[in-house]
């Protein structure tokens, strides 16, 4: 039997435990200066919110793929923990991906076709996915989550496409705006980041970000995200991340340099 | 996930274990795993490090782990078997996505098209391709699948008696209603493979055409109703489709922005506040934009304008949205006797 007091002592040894692993996480700080200036920081919550079809699996699949690449190709060298909830993101494009970068930053030609392969293929191993179909398996994923980040002291990214995927089922009993029922998932998340002393990036529906008046009875949990990105696609075809003009290629995200 | 504690943790506690849980309303495997682990300890009078361990083999039974590598890998293994439309496919293959074995793809185009002609086409395709080994499942949901139609395509491909009638046998028709029954049928599939843990013998299922079972919504108890369902349908599907390798091609219809006719509001649901039509296409798609974020890839079927081509039977193919690559290819293809071709 054990008393509550050896509970707590455990816990406060658990802490410091799980602190001293965070502190010796890689940072990920610099992935993208046009995007984040210096950050994104540890425990950082990253928004890439937009309209359907704007590219934010596309971005947020780019931020992951620069997050695992190996440090010697401008990449952080961490591993990443991917909710997937929408299921698009696939193996193959990521390795596409890998590739083109791995050969963008290649600064001589001492890589082969096969040691590119391999070093791509280690990429696609730091990348973890746990695959949800409810929010009943998200709830369980996210206690995963937490076991995970416990284990392996070598994630720095926490991913999540798309964070309210479950909306319409979830609310079917209890009705909720948008954009409460997103803190609500968002403060779960920032709890996590905050443990475990990891970054959060994650996409979401320009309709939950958006937070409509609410009467004074329906005040909803509000979380400070750190860094906000909004995907737009213009009329023109033309698309913006921030209102800058980007374009989304086979070269990944590229900002538009206007004169 | 089973909702029985019993069932979940039988083998790890004790039943005056579980009993205590349940005392204490915590009484479904869910409610096990969101309770404080302390507080469980204090229960159940276990070690902190024996309720992690319990946790963590219940997860691991309901939730799939895996690396980005193994995900990879186990694509790689799966079957391409293309549509075998020789134009579509090499349209397919340069941007990198062949039909194959865990594809959700939406085919739209305006009434009177080829919707379902081309949906013909896939599944007598299919069959033939793998002699009939493989079985399509197709929803009718206009309950108007032809069988003479579909024979007279076989028959045209010059297969002799038994093999129109072993390929007509592995084209597993289902007339369904509405969208319930959809999720009946997609949910029966789902238990079917679970239970045997084998490849399926249904490996694409069609859909004649997902809006011709949905009702128009007159309150907005409805409406949301129907929001519901749709979400419910897209995560089956891609459970389906991630775990089980099976590929969908679901019709979706398209009306013009000029199309008086027809109210968006009767059907432009899905994210109910959805009003605005797409932004890359003329033409406005039904289902609204939740369901657009459901398929990688949405192919639309339309009347060829700007081609020289006077020819009824001739269809532009069109890539309107992929997820993985470039959009707005174009092929062309003709409706003959023998289907799409």
């Amino acid at each position: 039997m054990l008393g509550m007091g050896r509970v707590n002592r455990v816990q406060k040894l658990s802490e410091f435990v799980l602190q001293q692993r965070g502190e010796k996480r890689p940072r990920i700080s610099g992935l993208s200066p046009r995007i984040f200036q210096e950050g994104p920081a540890a425990k950082a919550l990253v928004e890439i919110s937009g309209k359907t079809d704007t590219g934010k699996s596309f971005l947020l699949m780019e931020l992951m793929a620069r997050c695992a690449l190996p440090s010697s190709f401008d990449g952080k060298g961490c591993d990443v923990i991917l909710l997937n909830l929408s299921h698009k993101l696939s193996g193959p494009l990521f390795k596409r991906r890998f590739l083109d970068m791995m050969k963008e930053t290649a600064t001589d030609h001492l890589h082969s076709a096969d040691e590119l392969n391999k070093a791509a293929n280690e990429c696609l191993k730091a990348i973890k996915i746990l695959n949800c179909y409810s929010s009943e398996e998200l709830e369980l994923a996210l206690v995963m989550l937490d076991h995970l980040l416990a284990e392996n002291e070598g994630v720095a990214l926490i991913a999540v496409d798309t964070l309210c995927e479950f909306y319409w089922l979830d609310v079917r009993e209890k009705r909720m705006r948008k954009h409460s029922y997103y803190m609500q998932w968002l403060s779960r998340l920032s709890q996590i980041c905050n443990k475990h002393n990891v970054c959060c990036m994650y996409t979401l529906d320009q309709s939950f970000a958006e937070q409509k008046a609410t009467t004074g009875t329906q005040l909803a949990i509000q979380i400070k995200v750190d860094h906000k990105i909004q995907l737009k696609l213009l009329p023109d075809n033309q698309r913006t991340l921030n209102d800058q003009p980007i374009v989304i290629d086979d070269d990944g995200v590229n900002f538009l340099d206007v004169s | 996930m089973e909702s029985d504690l019993v069932v979940a943790l039988g083998g790890e506690l004790s039943e005056y274990e579980i009993n205590l849980l349940v005392r204490n309303f915590i009484d479904t495997p869910n409610k096990f795993m969101t309770t404080e682990s302390s507080k469980l300890s204090g229960l159940i009078k276990k070690p902190l490090d024996a309720i992690g361990e319990i946790k963590l083999q219940l997860i691991k039974r309901h939730i799939k782990f895996q690396t980005l590598y193994q995900r990879n890998e186990d694509i790689m293994s799966i079957s391409q078997y293309g549509t075998g439309i020789e134009t579509l496919d090499r349209m397919l293959k340069n941007i990198l996505l062949p039909l194959q074995d865990n594809r959700v793809w939406e085919l739209c185009g305006i009434i009177g098209t080829g919707k379902t002609e081309l949906l013909y086409t896939l599944a007598v395709n299919f069959v033939c391709k793998s002699k009939c080994t493989q079985e399509v499942l197709f929803i009718d949901t206009k309950n108007d699948f032809s069988v003479r139609r579909v024979h007279d395509i076989l028959r045209e491909r010059k297969l002799n008696k038994d093999d129109r009638d072993n390929a007509l046998r592995a084209i597993k028709v289902i007339e369904v209603h509405t969208e319930l029954t959809i999720l009946a049928v997609l949910e029966e599939l789902y238990k079917k493979l679970r239970a045997e843990r084998t490849s399926p013998n249904i490996r694409l299922v069609l859909v004649d055409s997902l809006p011709a079972c949905r009702v128009g919504f007159s309150s907005d108890d409805e409406r949301w109703e129907s929001c519901c369902l749709l979400t419910q349908l897209a995560s089956l599907v891609r459970r389906l489709a991630t775990q089980y390798h099976v590929a969908f091609v679901i019709g979706n219809l398209c009306f013009s922005q000029q199309d008086e006719n027809v109210n968006p509001d009767t059907y432009n649901y899905g994210y109910c506040d959805d009003s605005q039509p797409q932004t890359l296409q003329q033409d406005r798609l039904m289902l609204g934009r939740y369901w657009s974020t459901v398929s990688t890839l949405r192919l639309a079927l339309e009347h060829p304008q700007n081609t020289n081509c006077s020819d009824d039977d001739i269809r532009l193919v069109k890539v309107l949205k992929n997820c993985y690559g470039p959009s707005g290819e174009t092929c062309l293809v003709r409706i003959t006797d023998a289907g799409v071709v």
